[in-house]
């Protein structure tokens, strides 16, 4: 009682309400009951409150306090970290993504003898930087290019490349398979053919990380664990893949259905989007070019053969397009 | 106890003119609109009338508890978040409320901290601040229970307590401790 009582006088004075004249009400009782009876001005369809969905970590134990922390919190309830209160620009940040998916439907679809894909980063913390492009044909050949610089040494250090890799010189590489998504291997057709409506797209994809049947060391993946994936899987088709365009535009606007989108405003490359999973957990970082509906820069990122690299300290700049320009 | 199998258009009756300002009050205070705030208390008695059977006697938490969600998924559905901040025009309070300019900051300062509490925790605090229930009905309306009301409230006091000694907060923590996915923008 006491505690009530001293939220009241606290915040009393605050109240917006506290002295508003309320007008009579427009309708009768009787119109209500009537309205309620047949149906007429809109009747509130009966849904069921999502939950907000939480990506754990790998321990199950931190996982279980997010699960517990989470299942009170409506889906669209604002992002909670103390501190925040930047909830009016996480809707501009969903509208980015709707705008982005709007502008990627338009663009036509590419055509090419390539599909061209240039990864940077540079870390922020140590001044390394890594570079690497692929190409890869049709029939499903493909070269790869790599960068390396390290700020304390003058040439490149080889003991940064794969085997077979060499700093700076195309080599042609054989992958088993040249696009995966959701950790399944995907063909270019495979890509074009897949749902260009949101919810479908969103199935499809569990049901390759499901059927990918990827374990981690801890064992089978956790439901949080493949909706990660499947959050994942979206991301990549924004970026390295070569997802036809109302492709692109689908999973743009599965990417913007996300609980807490964000926005960082405009940054290099287009605008800043903050997208998090989970409070225990580092929040995806996404740059969109409005302009293309493409993804500029992330830090969570799907290589076209199914490697995820990320980055610890900045993101990596992302490009990705059909050309006709043979490796050089 | 009143038996439900009456409850006709006497019991509504009763029940609209007791609590519709009540509830379109309870718009007024999360939607800043109240041309909405009059449609969803329309929306919340037709509710009440066509599930007449499943309102308490204390029909006002569950009232509470209906407009809640009906806000919940109109949000949802334009894709938007409550605002932030309730109602952020301090001239209307400061008018409707007859405080003087010095307590303007202070009303400012106070929904700023509101605002940087988890949505649920706010929604305790203006239950019991403002629709001034008690802690069971508030847990009533928010269909938990009454200790995890009472735990969320008592959070959500030494926050606010915090956040109003700090009117600009930086999330603090132990040093040493790992910087918990610092928002840097």
């Amino acid at each position: 009682v006491k505690a009530e009582q001293h939220i009241r006088t606290v915040f009393g004075p605050a109240d917006p309400a506290r002295d508003t004249t309320i007008a009579p009400p427009p309708v009768t009782p009787a119109q209500l009951i009537t309205r309620a009876e047949t149906g007429a001005g809109g009747s509130p369809h009966r849904r069921l409150p999502r939950r907000r969905l939480m990506i754990g970590g790998a321990a199950a134990a931190a996982a279980a306090v997010v699960v517990a922390a989470g299942g009170l919190r409506d889906a669209q309830a604002p992002a909670i970290s103390a501190g925040d209160n930047t909830t009016e620009a996480s809707n501009s940040g969903q509208n980015i993504l709707l705008a982005a998916a709007t502008t990627a439907e338009k663009t036509p679809l590419g055509s090419g003898a390539y599909w061209y894909t240039k990864v940077a980063t540079t870390s922020s913390r140590s001044g390394e930087s890594f570079q690497e492009e692929t190409w890869t044909a049709r029939d499903g050949r493909a070269w790869s290019r790599s960068h390396y610089q390290h700020p304390a040494a003058a040439s490149a250090s080889p003991s940064a490349f794969p085997p077979g890799q060499q700093h700076g010189k195309v080599v042609e590489v054989t992958q088993p398979n040249p696009f995966s998504l959701g950790g399944a291997k995907m063909t270019i057709e495979q890509l074009e053919a897949l749902p260009t409506e949101t919810t479908a797209l969103k199935a499809r994809i569990a049901e390759l990380v499901d059927s990918s049947g990827i374990r981690t060391s801890a064992g089978k993946m956790t439901p949080a664990q493949q909706q990660q994936s499947v959050f994942e899987g979206l991301v990549s088709l924004v970026s390295l893949l070569p997802a036809p365009p109302n492709v692109r535009a689908a999973a743009l606007r599965a990417i913007a259905s996300y609980p807490n989108v964000e926005t960082l405003g405009t940054t290099e490359g287009g605008h800043g989007l903050l997208i998090t999973f989970d409070p225990g957990e580092p929040p995806a970082r996404l740059v969109i070019d409005p302009h293309t509906g493409q993804l500029r820069q992330t830090n969570v990122l799907v290589l076209t053969y199914g490697g995820t690299m990320t980055s610890d300290a900045g993101t990596f700049a992302v490009t990705s397009e059909w050309t006709n320009t043979p490796p050089l | 106890m009143r038996r439900v199998d009456e409850r006709g258009e006497r019991w509504f009756t009763d029940i609209f003119a007791a609590h519709y300002s009540d509830i379109v009050r309870y718009g007024v205070r999360r939607l800043v609109d109240a041309d909405t705030s009059v449609e969803v208390a329309q929306e919340v008695f037709e509710i009440a009338w066509r599930r007449r059977r499943d309102v308490p006697d204390n029909s006002l938490p569950w009232l509470y508890g209906v407009a809640r969600r009906i806000l919940a998924n109109r949000w949802r559905a334009q894709r938007t978040n409550p605002p932030a901040y309730p109602l952020p025009d301090i001239s209307t309070i400061r008018a409707s409320n007859g405080y003087g300019p010095s307590s303007v900051a202070v009303i400012a300062d106070l929904h700023a901290a509101l605002a940087r509490l988890p949505e649920i925790d706010q929604e305790i605090v203006r239950l019991i601040g403002w629709e001034q229930l008690t802690i069971a009905e508030a847990a009533h309306v928010l269909g938990c229970t009454r200790t995890a009301a009472k735990v969320r409230l008592h959070r959500a006091r030494r926050r606010l307590a915090a956040g109003l000694r700090s009117p600009m907060p930086t999330p603090r923590r132990p040093a040493g401790s790992t910087p918990m996915k610092a928002r840097s923008s």
